[in-house]
């Protein structure tokens, strides 16, 4: 098992993270773009529009200004990614913040349960839901309740040198079995599911706006 | 007895009389003696395909339809819903699901494997009666698109719900009767006014004009060479004499080389925008027609806000590159007031004043500051409504829907529920509205919620601050 998940498959979900995003990415970015459907107020230049969008990236203000109670759970949800992401970068950098990936295990799991209890709490949100929205927040409850798990047992170093030998493509087995095995699991499915679900909406997000929002091919200027 | 109470509760499956299969609320639209109760899945999902891969939708479409994040946010921006969330049906994301369910199972492979686990679903007779009675409840303001976290935007997904729908035969009886009579009909109107009957109007409306200015003003009547084709929705010379008056005194004073048209050229409403690519793009080209007949260097539409839509969006994409410019009457009035070519005087109009913005003029057309740049040049004392411009609310009666008596209770009660607190809280007596929907639906809704206020355009108190000059009234040439 620790062979599969360790040498196997990182290459596998990175193969299926690829070429999703790319089926992905390249059918947006390819498809014709000739309906004429601004919507106002368009930002002015590029300028305006990298403003506009790296403001709602930062605040999610559009859920904050409407839907309070969604937003804490999405913005502590997308944050603590975030963290998770740079105290992984940091750990393959030789620097330990351990810190870091309590404050993102517990926020991670917090946050999705959270969203998952809201989801089934709130009548509107529940009928618009189907299993999958339901599957992709337990996922990540998952991975974050594991995570949190490990704390303490000094996992930093095991991780660091196994990931090192992933991305030197000398990979070898993971040597500690069970909790991490699983971990490293889970996380190499979700990068291959990922560009196949909706979660890949950091992409589509510039389509819906720069493309399909601002930009108009056919506009009557005159 | 009881079983048979309980029978009699029943709704029948299929009732000649018009009561719907399917029930969303306590309104209905759906008729079965005006629309097939069968047989409408295969024409549906036949469109569904073309639209899918069209060259226009393609990407937008798939877009939207991949990527809602189900939060919900589209519910907190929707006049329908933004205070009252207790029917699902009239949730915008619920009502984008209808076809996204389909959409999903028939395009995705998640779908095709998992169907109900990612909410995938087959097309059935029932989910189309659903669609029918969904999709026109939505008025596609696009106010919803403005706040999706995802960019998703909702109307295009009812739109094109409503161009497979259409397909399958359920298209709304007053956009078939109108379109039919625009196209194939002998007087090439939506209202089918006969010829003889505009002019007679036309007549009344220069006698009206010069016996209020003492003044040559009068209609140019298909007059060719002349710069400007003016095209208003018809319905204005039905029911908005002094918005028309108001735009031929502006043409007036501006010393315009303008004309009207009559036939195709009477009327520039174009219902296919609302359900039907291929009668959209007839009209649009019936149209264009015309002004290239008469030789105008730019072809102006009335205050109407979707027939502004129509041809600014799509007359390029339907008719190539065109020889005239396209713009809305306000944008020219705006002009000629910058350029110096006609003169307010906004002490005529005293009385409080607010704007309704059409949501096709402000939203989508990008014309918010210029409709309040004229308005403001013409009254003293303006107020605005909260909110407003971009964020604005529909009247409750957009995307076509002010047409349907059979839905006239909802647009009163729910759609125009919002439009009505707004209107309360500015303490105006006169609301502009520079669109012929709008203002329709606007004085249904002042009627039926007894509030002392009257709807205008924004041209009929243009008409009232118009300072003219003694000039040499010009010679009309009437082509016939």
């Amino acid at each position: 098992m620790g062979t599969l998940v360790g040498v196997v498959l990182p290459y596998v979900a990175v193969l299926f993270f690829v070429a999703g995003a790319l089926y992905r990415l390249g059918g947006w970015g390819k498809a014709p773009k000739k309906l004429n459907w601004k919507l106002y107020p368009v930002p002015e230049g590029l300028k305006g529009e990298a403003a506009y969008i790296l403001e709602e990236w930062v605040s999610f203000k559009m859920l904050f200004r409407h839907n309070r109670a969604v937003w804490l759970g999405s913005y502590v949800f997308h944050l603590s990614l975030v963290g998770l992401g740079v105290w992984f970068l940091l750990l393959l950098l030789g620097a330990t913040v351990p810190w870091l990936v309590r404050v993102g295990a517990a926020g991670l799991f917090l946050s999705s349960a959270y969203l998952f209890l809201l989801r089934l709490w709130v009548p509107q949100i529940r009928l618009l839901s189907s299993p999958v929205e339901f599957f992709n927040l337990a996922l990540f409850m998952a991975i974050a309740a594991l995570g949190w798990s490990l704390m303490g047992r000094e996992m930093g170093p095991e991780l660091r040198s196994w990931a090192i030998s992933v991305l030197s493509l000398k990979p070898r087995a993971l040597t500690e079995e069970g909790t991490l095995v699983v971990l490293v699991f889970l996380l190499e499915f979700l990068l291959a599911y990922l560009p196949f679900s909706k979660m890949f909406h950091a992409a589509s997000k510039y389509f819906a706006f720069h493309k399909s929002r601002w930009l108009n091919p056919y506009e009557v200027t005159h | 007895m009881e079983k048979q109470s309980s029978q009699n509760q029943q709704p029948p499956k299929e009732d000649k009389r018009g009561t719907p299969r399917k029930k969303i609320d306590k309104y209905q639209l759906y008729r079965a003696s005006h629309v097939p109760s069968e047989g409408r899945v295969k024409p549906f999902l036949e469109c569904l395909d073309k639209m899918v891969n069209h060259e226009l939708y393609k990407f937008p479409l798939r877009l939207y339809l991949d990527t809602c994040a189900k939060c919900n946010n589209c519910a907190a921006q929707c006049h329908i819903t933004c205070d009252d969330q207790s029917n699902p049906h009239w949730l915008p994301a619920k009502r984008s699901d209808l076809l996204r369910k389909v959409y999903k199972k028939r395009y995705t492979l998640a779908g095709k494997l998992l169907g109900r686990l990612v909410g995938a679903q087959d097309l059935t007779e029932e989910l189309v009666d659903e669609m029918y009675e969904s999709f026109y409840r939505c008025t596609m303001c696009r106010r919803c698109a403005l706040e999706c976290p995802m960019g998703v935007d909702n109307s295009l997904i009812t739109r094109i719900g409503r161009v497979c729908l259409s397909a399958a035969g359920m298209v709304p009886n007053n956009f078939r009767v109108s379109v039919e009579s625009q196209l194939r009909g002998p007087t090439k109107n939506t209202s089918a006014i006969p010829e003889r009957a505009f002019l007679d109007t036309i007549e009344f409306l220069n006698e009206e004009m010069q016996e209020m200015t003492g003044l040559p003003i009068e209609f140019p009547v298909n007059v060719k060479g002349a710069d400007i084709l003016f095209v208003a929705p018809v319905s204005d010379y039905i029911m908005e004499a002094d918005t028309l008056m108001g735009n031929a005194m502006t043409f007036y004073a501006a010393k315009e080389n303008w004309t009207i048209a009559t036939g195709p050229g009477s009327d520039s409403i174009n219902y296919g925008l609302f359900y039907d690519d291929n009668w959209l793009k007839d009209i649009i080209l019936q149209l264009h027609e015309v002004v290239k007949e008469i030789g105008a260097k730019t072809l102006v539409i009335g205050e109407c806000g979707h027939a502004t839509k129509a041809q600014k969006v799509f007359a390029e994409y339907f008719g190539g590159k065109l020889p005239f410019k396209i713009k809305n009457v306000t944008e020219v009035t705006a002009q000629y007031i910058r350029e110096g070519r006609i003169r307010l005087d906004p002490s005529r109009n005293k009385e409080p004043v607010t704007l309704h913005d059409p949501c096709n003029q402000s939203r989508m057309g990008g014309l918010a500051e210029t409709l309040r740049f004229v308005l403001k040049s013409a009254v003293s004392n303006f107020v605005e409504m909260q909110p407003h411009g971009n964020e604005n609310y529909c009247c409750g009666g957009g995307g076509g829907t002010v047409g349907f008596e059979e839905i006239y209770d909802f647009r009163m009660e729910v759609g125009g529920r919002k439009k009505v607190e707004q209107l309360k809280a500015t303490g105006a007596k006169l609301l502009a509205a520079p669109c012929a929907n709008c203002k329709k639906q606007l004085r249904e809704l002042v009627d039926y919620h007894s509030l002392e206020m009257e709807v205008v355009g924004i041209h009929d108190l243009v008409a009232k601050a118009l300072i003219f000059e003694k000039s040499q009234p010009r010679k009309i040439e009437v082509v016939k």
